[in-house]
């Protein structure tokens, strides 16, 4: 349906519509060839515009239309064609209904239907807010205004020209489009004002030329070649129909821009850290300027713009941990949805902004006010770890600039390169990016004090050599917490805080450890501690994390560790939870804490595993194994740094500065309290490590915590002792002693115990076939004739048993010790060393300084027989009841002194069967 | 004249016997290499009778020591022997096995073999374990007399409490001499010391008196118109583990009693 002609020029046209045939119901399409689209850039002559930067004579396109009434149409310039609406006086809206000044005509446009064409001014028009610039011109008194957009992706910056709702009052078969170059050139004053006739377009043309002096202006160019000559001008349409269905698109290219190696590149480039002292939390403002002479100028080139910036900073400029806690980050899509028009959060999320930026544009009259963003780790233009979105935009004049760029941080360095690849093609005076201050600032300062460098290498879009990197210079003049500068390295004097929630003797309880370090000291690279004697993990019933399970981890991303673990739960022992970054607010990071089997030779470790998640950044998973080791006499508990994991410094670029560990083990019922109530000592060792942290040399560094268990004097102390003998009971015969001591639960354990048999029981000396030595038994090696016996302790801290031989070992005492070799699970040793001598005319074993340690049960025995026996009655032990003196001291200095009786089997005289009575004590100890 | 000269005799067979016994009285001591053994007697009483056989007591005692603090070899056998004018009855006295004083305390041992009871002493060792600082180890000796493997022999039951409570029996097999010693003991050592056990004294002072009669007896060997004599009384043999063999002899002398 057709709305009716209005005014001057509706009889006309209403003829031109009459002579045009009613619109078929063929589908709506672009004519063939370049008669359905066709576009060039050129100079007066007619000739293609070549050099880049310069001002072509005009730019003109073409579309043909068949089978339907356009109403929508896209017009895509090449990228980095440079329109500059600031250029010439734009036309208020008010005006172009009435009749824009000639001053703001930038071109033409010509309407073709039913075979002739009319022409109509163009006119640079004040935007509607929202809108970066307007074109419009009024074919037949209805308004057609193309409004022109910036193509964003991958840095094209191509301008898009969209005509929405093309005017119907004539059904239009081609559309011209003439841009001038340089609006106010004579040679357009013939098709300006009212020298272009409409009604008679073969009519001579008249003159109608600029008067520069009343506007006040000197003639600009409107129009700039881009300044890439590797691409050739590549132009696009893109159509649909008031009544047809299609949407055709076309596209045609052109010369590709030459001349580039004489264009002008002259850019300034500067990255400044926000802080003098080292160590710290740390701003970085990067800022490029350039002189845009030449972008107005008709006579003169425009200078190329950077393609590419890579700012290397300086040694030590490193990200900083602390910067993501709360971090988020910006997904692709939701840069995507980041326009000119939309709110804070609507694009990028708040979360993951990190900084801000502007850009100045001689484009459009604001100052673009940008932020930077992170953008998500991997999913993001680079596919890379860590990437930064930029967006600057001027919502009112529509106007947005999005940039992508990423930052390499060296593995071993962590030294940070900083890419923006794709810069835009257009023109700006300023480009500031500014890196948030603050004590989560994303970036730490160098260690030391001294003079640095930040350099930025300019890539130009025009692929001219380019100039080498600008380097700014910044001094360090602090110490870390603004204190004097340190010479000779920093110091290392790590903070530990350690111990049980419950100091009871003897009870269950959380263990926590807690180790600091500020920023100015040296990095932790290990760790070791020796626990007080008693205090022991109950290992029974805790499944070792597999080393399968912990290799696995490894190689694991941070999410997927922490949505499902890689070691079972049923061996998790408690958590982690790790400070991470320079400043006063760390990122903190949840791991958790396994029990693990042998390692490096100890019989049980620990791992730590972190799925290290500092904001966005997924980094893997950290994971330190512990080696523990058990003191073979005292059963003492130590994290043994030597066949532990180091302590990563750097973990994906990124230097951990790991600032707080706390670790809690506080899986129900496993750690125990000793009951020996001394003041003891937690002792770690830390070695620590300075820039360059590639040097081996690491620096210890010891921090003692008071240890001391509570309320031994409401422990017990009550073990239960019994001997018995086996063997032929008669003088002579060679018994098997069996020492039985039964601890009541809850008690002090047993810090010592001495029983003496009666005199009765000699030592056959003539049966010490063989003694061990000192150095046998130290690698475990002693000659099967120096064991006499074994021994088995039930623990509960232990699943199994702790069982071994005994034998006798080389002494300082006049008779060689009786040793016994308790061997646990995962190669735990336990010696106990007795030494034997007489007491009251019987041999007594004494056994001194024994661990702190819950026993459920010990039984000792040694051999019997007349081949290896080396007890031996001498008298018949049926005839007299015997006792033994059994003497025990707690832990916690309770003693017990008993009188055991000896269970001896003697054969009933009365009865030839074989039957056994028993001795028993006539009193029972405890 | 020939009655100077039988004085003359006299006072010097007198002076040589003084001088015999008063060199007697000491130990007999002697040196191989860096290894020093002493051996001593006593014989008591020692006026006896000229014919015939009177009740005696017999004390030796040894010493085994290196010189210049070096470790002695181990001694493997000890052999005794006593001069043939000496007798030793092993009828005299109720015969004890081996098994009914080993192991045992002493009271035990005496109250097994009380009845055969011949003497007692004291023994004394080194004992050098592997690494260790060597430490001495000593009891009292009790000797009975019994039999071992079906032969006479004195048993030499040892008993100490440091650094242990342990016994031991030394039986010291008796046999017949020849030549002018009558009667020999002898001692392994191996069995009952171990190899651990080094011997560094032993002394042994044998009398009893049985129902039959004196377990041990002798008489003077003087000639006749001398009013005692001087004889080899014991002579002692001791061999090591390193083959040495080490023997001295002691003499002493008697008095013709009446």
């Amino acid at each position: 349906m057709r709305r009716p002609w209005r005014g001057l020029t509706a009889l006309p046209v209403l003829l031109l519509a009459l002579s045009v045939p009613s619109p078929a119901s063929a589908a709506f399409g672009l004519q063939a060839g370049s008669a359905g689209f066709d576009a060039s850039v050129t100079e007066q002559n007619g000739s293609p515009t070549g050099p880049a930067g310069s001002h072509p004579f005009v730019l003109s396109l073409h579309a043909g239309f068949s089978g339907g009434d356009v109403r929508h149409l896209r017009l895509e310039l090449p990228a980095g064609l440079i329109e500059n609406p600031r250029a010439v006086p734009q036309c208020v809206q008010a005006e172009f209904a009435a009749g824009c000044s000639e001053a703001s005509q930038v071109g033409m446009l010509t309407l073709r239907s039913g075979g002739a064409g009319r022409a109509f001014p163009l006119f640079n028009l004040t935007p509607a807010p929202g809108r970066p610039s307007q074109l419009g011109a009024r074919p037949f008194g209805a308004p057609l205004t193309l409004t022109p957009t910036i193509r964003q992706g991958s840095g094209e910056y191509g301008i898009t020209l969209t005509a929405s709702n093309v005017t119907q009052v004539v059904a239009i078969e081609a559309l011209d489009l003439t841009v001038w170059g340089n609006p106010w050139a004579t040679a357009h004053d013939g098709q300006r004002g009212s020298c272009l006739n409409p009604v008679d377009p073969d009519a001579p043309l008249g003159q109608c030329p600029i008067d520069t002096e009343a506007v006040g202006q000197l003639p600009r160019a409107y129009l700039t070649m881009p300044t890439d000559c590797g691409m050739p001008l590549r132009f696009g349409v893109a159509a649909s129909a008031w009544d047809s269905a299609g949407a055709p698109t076309a596209t045609v290219q052109r010369q590709t821009p030459s001349d580039c190696a004489s264009l002008p590149f002259s850019f300034g480039a500067a990255a400044v850290p926000s802080t003098a002292v080292a160590s710290s939390p740390t701003g970085l403002t990067m800022r490029l300027t350039s002189s845009q002479a030449g972008l107005t100028s008709p006579a003169q080139r425009f200078a190329s713009q950077p393609r590419r910036a890579v700012a290397t900073l300086a040694e030590g400029i490193t990200i900083n941990p602390s910067v993501g806690a709360g971090l988020g980050a910006c997904t692709p899509a939701q840069f995507a949805a980041e326009s000119a028009a939309s709110a804070p959060g609507e694009g990028c999320p708040n979360p993951s902004k990190i900084g801000v930026g502007s850009v100045e544009t001689p484009l459009v009259d604001e100052i673009l006010d940008g932020a930077l963003f992170i953008a998500t780790p991997f999913d993001n233009p680079y596919g890379a770890p860590y990437a930064l979105y930029f967006v600057a935009k001027a919502p009112q004049r529509g106007f947005v600039v999005k940039v992508a760029g990423k930052l390499d941080a060296d593995p071993l360095s962590g030294r940070l390169v900083a890419t923006f690849d794709g810069l835009p093609q257009l023109p700006y005076s300023n480009l500031r990016l500014e890196f948030r201050e603050g004590q989560r600032a994303p970036l730490v300062s160098p260690a030391a004090c001294g003079s640095y460098a930040n350099r930025i290498a300019l890539q130009p879009w025009a692929n001219t050599t380019a100039p080498p990197p600008e380097a700014t210079a910044f001094p360090i003049m602090r110490g870390a917490g603004g204190g004097p500068c340190i010479s000779g390295g920093a110091p290392f004097v790590p903070q530990a805080a350690a111990g049980s929630l419950n100091a009871r003797a003897g009870a269950h309880s959380t263990f926590y450890l807690h180790l600091t370090r500020t920023d100015a000291e040296q990095e932790i690279t290990s760790y070791s501690a020796q626990l007080p004697p008693g205090l022991l993990g109950a290992i029974a019933g805790v499944p070792f994390c597999s080393d399968a399970a912990i290799e696995d981890a490894k190689r694991r991303s941070g999410n997927a560790e922490l949505n499902a673990p890689s070691c079972r739960a049923a061996s998790q022992i408690g958590r982690t939870y790790s400070g991470y970054g320079a400043g006063l607010a760390p990122a903190y990071t949840a791991g958790r804490f396994y029990l693990a089997g042998p390692y490096h030779g100890a019989p049980l470790s620990v791992v730590a595993i972190n799925p290290a998640l500092v904001g966005p950044f997924d980094l893997g998973t950290v994971v330190i194994r512990s080696a523990i080791q058990v003191d073979p006499r005292s059963a003492q508990v130590t994290i043994d740094s030597s066949a532990s994991d180091p302590i990563p410094h750097i973990f994906s670029g990124i230097p951990l500065r790991l600032r707080d560990v706390r670790v809690y083990i506080d899986r129900p019922g496993f750690m125990v309290n000793p009951t020996d109530c001394s003041r003891f000592e937690i002792v770690s060792t830390l070695s620590g490590s300075d820039v360059p942290f590639t040097d081996p040399r690491d620096v210890l560094a010891t921090a003692a915590v008071p240890f001391q268990a509570s309320d031994c004097s409401s422990l017990g102390f009550a073990p239960r002792v019994a001997l018995a003998l086996k063997g032929k009971p008669k003088r002579g015969g060679y018994q098997q002693l069996r020492v039985t001591v039964t601890p009541r639960a809850g008690d002090a354990n047993i810090s010592s115990a001495a029983v003496t048999l009666p005199p009765s029981i000699f030592l056959a000396q003539n049966h010490i076939r063989a003694i061990c030595t000192r150095g046998q038994s130290a690698t475990d090696s002693c000659p099967g004739p120096s064991v006499i016996g074994r021994a088995e302790a039930l623990t509960p801290l232990l699943s199994d048993p702790l069982k071994g031989p005994v034998y006798l070992r080389s002494s300082d005492n006049p008779l060689p010790d009786l040793v016994t070799v308790l061997h646990g699970p995962g190669g735990i040793r336990i010696f106990l060393e007795c030494r034997i001598d007489s007491f009251r005319r019987g041999m007594r074993g004494s056994c001194e300084n024994l661990p702190d340690a819950p026993v459920t049960k010990f039984t000792m025995t040694i051999h019997g027989g007349r081949k290896r026996g080396i007890l031996q009655s001498a008298e018949n032990l049926c005839r007299t009841p015997r006792k033994g003196i059994a003497k025990l001291i707690g832990q916690a200095n309770l003693g017990q002194a008993s009188k055991p009786g000896l269970t001896v089997r003697c054969p009933k005289r009365k009865s030839k069967k074989k039957r056994s009575v028993r001795h028993r004590s006539q009193r029972r100890p405890g | 004249m020939s009655s100077s000269k039988n004085l003359t005799s006299a006072a010097l067979l007198v002076a040589a016997m003084t001088l015999t016994l008063s060199l007697s009285a000491g130990a007999e001591v002697v040196d191989r290499g860096n290894l020093r053994v002493s051996f001593t007697g006593k014989l008591s009483p020692r006026t006896l009778p000229r014919s015939g056989a009177a009740p005696i007591s017999v004390t030796v005692a040894a010493k085994i020591a290196a010189t210049a603090g070096a470790k002695p070899p181990q001694l493997r056998r000890m052999t005794i022997a006593i001069n043939a004018n000496g007798r030793l009855d092993p009828g005299a006295l109720p015969r004890c096995t081996v098994e009914q004083i080993q192991p045992a305390t002493t009271e035990g041992a005496l109250e097994a073999c009380r009845g055969s009871l011949v003497g007692r002493g004291s023994f004394s060792a080194r004992v050098l374990l592997p690494e260790q600082t060597p430490f001495p180890s000593a009891g009292e000796v009790y000797a009975f007399n019994g039999t071992y493997k079906g032969r006479p022999a004195i048993l030499a039951h040892v008993y100490g409490t440091e650094p242990a409570p342990t016994s031991y029996t030394l039986p010291f097999q008796i046999t017949r001499g020849k030549g002018g010693f009558g009667t020999l003991l002898t001692a392994s050592l191996p069995q009952v010391t171990s190899e651990w056990g080094y011997v560094t004294g032993l002394s042994l002072a044998l009398a009893g008196r049985g129902k039959k009669g004196p377990y041990l007896s002798a008489g003077c060997p003087a000639p006749e118109g001398f009013p005692g004599a001087v004889f080899p009384f014991a002579r002692s043999v001791f061999a090591f583990a390193d083959g040495k063999a080490l023997s001295a002899t002691l003499t002493r002398s008697c008095k013709v009693r009446g």
